[in-house]
C-alpha cells in the first residue's frame, strides 16, 4: 500500500516522496497493533526508569514502521500527566515528572530517529495536566508562565535541544501565552513566537487532526485551516473536503492574509525533513523483508524484557506472592466492549490463561467496561466460593473512547464489603487505585498487552520480582513519594509493601544519576 | 460518531500532493491580465512549472550538494499549488475508507494533475 502511494508521488511532475505516517505511541495507543513490537506504552516505561529501554522500544518501533513505509511516527508524547483526571493521556505519558518525561522522551525519539523515520513530540505546549478531552471539547491550560516553562515546555525544550523531527501543537488554550483565547494550533505568539523563535526549533510544526472537537466546535474549518498556517503550522492534519481547504490557503496566499514568506518557510521545512529522511532514495519497501522484521523473535524478547522492568507492585498487603494451598481463585476480565483500542486478538483473555496455567482452580469471568449490577451480583456469588480474587481493571476514562469504568469501581468495592480478598492488576492508567484504597494487592500493568500481563502474574506467583517505580502520583492512596517532594519531581520512587512506607534499601538509579532517598 | 472516534486514532496517516484538477485552472496565466492578486503571489501562479520539466539530472535529487541547497532549488521550481499540497495530511478514518481505497484515491488525486 504504501509502495502503491509513492508510486503515485513519483509519477507526478517534481515526484516528490511522501510523508507516510502513522498514530503509533506504544502500548494500546499503538496503530500497528496486532503483529508488531508495541511495547508496554510509555507510562509502562517511565516505570522501568531506564532511559536504555525507552530507546530500544522506540528503535524497535522506528525499525518496524520503516519495514513498512511509514517514515513518521507522531510519537513520542512528551506530555507531562500531573492531572489524575486527564481523560485522554494518562499512559500515553512517561509519567507525571518532566525530567522523566524528558529523560524517557529524547531517548525514545532518538531510537525511532536512528532507525530512519521520523519522531514527533506530541502534544505541544502540553496536554498533561487538562481534565477536557480536546477530541471533545477545548481544555484550558491555566497556569502561569513559570509553572509552563518549568513542568510542560521542559520536556520539548529538551526534545528541540535533541533535534526532534516535528512537533504536534495542542487543541488547548494557554493564555499565558496568548490572552486572545485561541488554542495554541492557531495561536502565533506559541507556535511561532515561542516555539520557532524562542525554543529554536527548526523542524516542521504539524497540527493535531483538525477534525477535533475543540477546533470543530469553536472554529470554521477553512477558517482554521488558515489561522493555524497564520500561526506557524506547516502540515495540516485534516482530510475533510480538502478541495475546500486548500483553495481557502491559497485564497489567503492572494489576498496576502497568508504571505507567500510563511508558505515557503513551512514547505522548506517539510522538504528539509524529506531530505534528511534520504526518501528520494528509499521511499520503496519490501514487503517480504518486512515481515520479516515486524514483530520479530528479536523484538519481542525486548519488549518481554521492558514489560517485565515495568511491572509496579504498588499496594500489597502481605497477599503477594500468593500462597494458596491448592485453594481456589477467580479471575475477572474486562472486556473492551469499545473494541478497537485495547483487548485484541492475542491480549483477550490472558489474564485468566496465564493465572490458570498457574493455578489450575481458577474459575474466571468476563464483564463489560463500565461493570453492570447484573454482572457484579453474578461475580459476588462467584467470589463465595473464591480465597483470593483477581481483578483486571481498565481505566481510561477518556469519554470519546470508552464507556466509563464507574462499574468497575462498584464491583471492586462490592467484593471488598463483602469479605473477599482482591488484587486488582491495573491494565491501564493506575490512577483507579484512588477509587478502592482497600484492595489487598495492587499490580499496575499500565497495558493490556499479554508480554506485561504475563510478567505481572508472574510477580502475583512469586516467581520475579516486580522491578517498576510508579512515575506518577496517585493523590490521597500514594502520597508524594513520586510527586514533588523537593519540586525535582523526578522519580525517585518507591515499591511500597504498606501505604506510606517505602521498602528499605529501594532507591533506584535513573540514568547516570543516583536517586536521593526518601 | 465512528469517524470522530477515530479520527485521533487513525491507522495510517498520509500526507500527499492533493493537487486536484480543481487547482489546474487557477495555475494558468487566464487571470494574470487583470490580477487582482499580489505582485508577490502573482509569479507563482504564471506558467513557469509547466515548462520547467524536471529531469533527473536536477540538483535536489543529487545526494552531493547540500541540502539546504537541494531544499531552495526544488522549493523555487513549485507552483503554489504542489507548495500548499505539501502542507497537508490525510487520513484514511477521516474518509471511512478501506486501505485499498485509501491508496486509490491518493493515486488519483495526486494523478490528475
Amino acid at each position: 500500500m504504501t509502495n502503491s502511494m509513492q508510486e503515485s508521488a513519483e509519477k507526478t511532475r517534481l515526484g516528490i516522496p511522501l510523508f507516510i505516517s502513522a498514530n503509533h505511541e506504544g502500548g494500546a495507543w499503538a496503530k500497528l497493533q496486532l503483529y508488531s513490537t508495541t511495547g508496554p506504552g510509555n507510562m509502562a516505561i517511565g516505570a522501568t526508569g531506564d532511559k536504555e529501554d525507552a530507546y530500544q522500544m522506540g528503535h524497535i518501533m522506528g525499525t518496524e514502521l520503516n519495514a513498512v513505509g511509514i517514515n513518521v511516527n507522531f510519537a513520542p508524547v512528551y506530555d507531562v500527566n500531573c492531572n489524575p483526571d486527564n481523560p485522554i493521556i494518562g499512559v500515553r505519558s512517561f509519567g507525571e515528572s518532566p525530567d522523566l518525561v524528558s529523560m524517557m522522551g529524547t531517548s525514545m525519539t532518538k531510537g525511532m530517529q536512528d532507525a530512519g523515520i521520523a519522531a514527533c513530540a506530541k502534544h505541544f505546549p502540553g496536554h498533561g495536566d487538562t481534565s477536557i478531552d480536546s477530541h471533545t471539547g477545548l481544555p484550558i491550560v491555566p497556569h502561569n508562565k513559570s509553572r509552563l516553562y518549568s513542568v510542560e515546555l521542559a520536556p520539548f525544550q529538551e526534545a528541540v535541544d535533541e533535534g526532534v523531527d516535528m512537533i504536534m501543537t495542542a487543541h488547548i488554550i494557554y493564555p499565558a501565552f496568548d490572552d486572545s483565547g485561541k488554542p495554541a494550533t492557531l495561536s502565533r505568539p506559541i507556535l511561532t513566537d515561542l516555539l520557532k523563535n524562542e525554543m529554536g526549533f527548526e523542524g516542521v510544526v504539524i497540527t493535531d487532526a483538525m477534525a477535533m472537537g475543540a477546533i470543530t466546535k469553536n472554529y470554521g474549518s477553512n477558517e482554521a485551516c488558515v489561522m493555524a498556517i497564520q500561526a506557524g503550522a506547516d502540515i495540516i492534519l485534516d482530510t475533510i473536503n480538502i478541495e475546500d481547504r486548500i483553495n481557502a490557503v491559497k485564497d489567503a496566499v492572494r489576498n496576502g492574509k497568508i504571505s507567500m514568506e510563511r508558505i515557503d518557510d513551512a514547505v522548506s521545512r517539510i522538504l528539509t525533513l524529506k531530505q534528511k529522511l534520504g526518501l528520494w532514495d528509499n521511499r520503496y519497501v519490501d514487503p517480504a523483508k518486512a515481515e520479516k522484521i515486524v514483530g520479530c523473535a528479536e523484538h519481542k524478547e525486548i519488549e518481554r524484557r521492558v514489560a517485565g522492568d515495568s511491572i509496579t507492585l504498588v499496594k500489597n498487603e502481605g497477599i503477594v506472592p500468593l500462597r494458596l494451598d491448592g485453594n481456589d481463585l477467580l479471575v475477572i476480565e474486562i472486556i473492551d466492549i469499545g473494541g478497537a483500542i485495547n483487548t485484541l486478538g492475542e491480549n483477550e483473555g490472558k489474564l485468566s490463561k496465564e493465572v490458570k496455567d498457574h493455578n489450575p482452580n481458577t474459575q474466571n469471568i468476563f464483564v463489560t467496561q463500565n461493570t453492570c449490577d447484573l454482572e457484579i451480583k453474578i461475580a459476588r456469588k462467584l467470589a463465595k466460593n473464591a480465597e483470593v480474587v483477581i481483578i483486571g481493571t481498565q481505566n481510561f476514562p477518556a469519554p470519546a473512547f470508552h464507556p466509563g469504568y464507574e462499574g468497575q469501581v462498584k464491583l471492586i468495592n462490592a467484593l471488598l464489603n463483602d469479605g473477599n480478598k482482591v488484587v486488582v492488576i491495573g491494565m491501564r492508567d493506575p490512577y483507579d487505585l484512588r477509587f478502592f484504597p482497600d484492595v489487598n494487592g495492587y499490580i499496575a500493568t499500565y497495558t493490556i498487552r499479554k508480554e506485561s500481563v504475563s510478567e505481572a502474574v508472574n510477580v502475583l506467583f512469586g516467581e520475579s520480582e516486580a522491578n517498576g517505580l510508579l512515575p506518577v502520583t496517585i493523590p490521597d492512596v500514594i502520597p508524594y513519594y513520586y510527586g514533588y517532594p523537593d519540586n525535582r519531581c523526578m522519580v525517585k520512587g518507591r515499591i511500597l509493601d504498606d501505604l506510606g512506607k517505602p521498602i528499605a534499601g529501594a532507591a533506584i538509579t535513573m540514568g547516570n544519576e543516583t536517586s536521593h532517598m526518601i | 460518531m465512528e469517524s470522530k472516534k477515530m479520527s485521533k486514532a487513525s491507522a495510517v496517516l498520509i500526507t500527499t500532493l492533493v493537487i486536484g484538477t480543481t487547482f489546474v485552472g487557477c495555475t494558468t496565466g487566464k487571470k494574470t491580465g487583470n490580477n487582482p492578486f499580489s505582485q508577490m503571489a502573482s509569479d507563482v501562479f504564471d506558467d513557469k512549472a509547466k515548462s520547467d520539466k524536471v529531469g533527473d539530472g536536477s540538483s535536489y535529487k543529487d545526494p552531493d550538494p547540500l541540502i539546504e541547497e537541494r531544499v531552495e532549488d526544488l522549493l523555487s521550481r513549485m507552483t503554489l499549488e504542489e507548495k500548499v499540497g505539501q502542507m497537508w495530511l490525510i487520513t484514511s478514518f477521516d474518509f471511512g475508507a478501506t486501505s485499498h481505497q485509501v491508496s486509490h484515491m491518493v493515486k488519483n488525486t495526486i494523478s490528475a494533475q
